[in-house]
């Protein structure tokens, strides 16, 4: 009456064999998808986060004024989900300023997005017009 | 024996087996068909959205090149910005001239009348973004030329306008305002009648709202509320007029002598 072998089921370690080929399957596949999700959502920031930071660069150039420090600010009402980082450094050439805007996620504080470039102006009008600047009450972005 | 041999025999699948094997294989089959699904579901969300983005990319980068050469349009009508607005979203529309054209026939210079402006699709009915170029130096700088569509399916496109100090939402338009009459305290404008701000700002802010699913099917009219659920995706860029410190002291020289004295800091540019 001993007949273990003719109506022996799977054993446990091909039952969990085939759970973890099932299991391996349907990560991979659902990996796919949020990486897929993510990725588009990182080229919307990072698209969003370009144009402004270039944006940023541009103001500067129309400003008058370039004071050497670090200002930082929001991205408007427009991009609630943005912060903006700014940082004006001299370097050894007189007049020349070395800038660098960051685009950061707000709620996270992740940075997005650097853009870095060097701006010359006047030296000899630049200090006049830096302190006609703060006079005015101008020079900071809005 | 022999009974019991026979029995044994023919072994096929009980009737449970069968049917716990078939549940389990409808388990399998359901959980790959919501996984293929949400993998369609999510390809038809990021599809079109990457190429809003593009599309976006793209016409900022039209719209910031025309803007960095932009030049006074006429003596009258020199930069124009109006605040508009079309189906609830903002419409605003410019008209400036730009020396961001490559001749294309004779008697053509580097040099076009320009406007932006949005406008309905009359097959679809989604706003889009048209940009009218005119290199023909017409009687009317407002109209004329060739118009093409540089952006779809647009939720709201905003101009605004940097005279040195401030931004502006509109500029070199007849009607006065609070800010406007404010920019004539500062000094930056000249005594035209109306107190417009005038000659060319010296950069403007855009701003594109971009519907960021355009293929979608279209809704019902008694039921718009869903349809206007999903935000919009929004790009802003600032362009600077790389010609307006020409422009500013070109035309400062015929300018009363209090626009001087004020100190307008696009005269001061270097």
């Amino acid at each position: 009456m001993s007949l273990p072998q003719a109506n022996a089921g799977f054993s446990l370690v091909e039952v969990m064999i085939a759970v973890l080929i099932l299991g391996v399957a349907i990560v991979g596949l659902t990996q796919g998808f949020t990486t897929a999700l993510a990725s588009s959502k990182e080229s919307e920031l990072q698209a969003t986060a370009a144009l402004f930071a270039a944006g940023q660069i541009e103001t500067l150039r129309a400003e008058t004024g370039l004071t050497d420090e670090s200002t930082d600010g929001d991205c408007g009402e427009d991009l609630p989900h943005y912060r903006w980082r700014q940082t004006i450094a001299p370097t050894d050439i007189a007049g020349l300023h070395k800038v660098s805007v960051a685009v950061e996620q707000k709620q996270s504080g992740e940075l997005i997005f650097e853009l870095k470039t060097l701006l010359f102006e006047k030296p000899a009008a630049a200090k006049a017009k830096s302190t006609k600047n703060q006079a005015r009450g101008g020079g900071d972005s809005p | 024996m022999k009974f019991r041999i026979k029995t044994r025999l023919p072994s096929g699948f009980t009737l449970i087996e069968v049917v716990i094997a078939s549940a389990l294989m409808a388990l399998v089959l359901v959980s790959a068909y919501a996984c293929l699904s949400a993998g369609y579901a999510s390809q038809k969300i990021i599809e079109p959205r990457a190429e809003v983005i593009q599309n976006a990319r793209v016409a900022m980068a039209l719209m910031a090149a025309d803007l960095r050469g932009a030049c006074v349009l006429s003596t009258e009508t020199e930069f124009v910005g109006m605040t508009r607005t079309l189906d609830e979203a903002r419409a605003d529309n410019l008209d400036f001239a730009t020396h961001n054209y490559s001749p294309q026939k004779p008697h053509e210079g580097d040099y076009c009348q320009e406007s932006f402006y949005v406008d309905k699709d009359a097959t679809t009915g989604h706003l889009s973004l048209y940009r009218r170029r005119n290199p023909i130096i017409a009687m009317d700088p407002l109209s004329g030329g060739s118009r093409e569509e540089i952006a779809q399916s647009l939720r709201g496109l905003k101009f605004e306008y940097y005279d040195g100090v401030e931004w502006y939402d509109s500029w070199g338009e007849t009607k006065t305002s609070g800010r406007e009459t404010a920019a004539v305290k500062v000094g930056i404008n000249g005594s035209k009648s109306g107190g417009n701000l005038s000659g060319l700002p010296a950069a403007v802010r855009i701003t594109l709202y971009l519907d960021a699913n355009p293929n979608r099917k279209p809704v019902k009219t008694d039921a718009p509320a869903p349809e206007r659920s999903e935000p919009p995706l929004v790009f802003q860029t600032v362009a600077r007029l790389n010609l307006a410190p020409a422009a500013a002291t070109t035309a400062s020289s015929g300018a009363s002598p209090g626009v001087e004295a004020a100190g307008s800091p696009i005269d001061n540019k270097p």
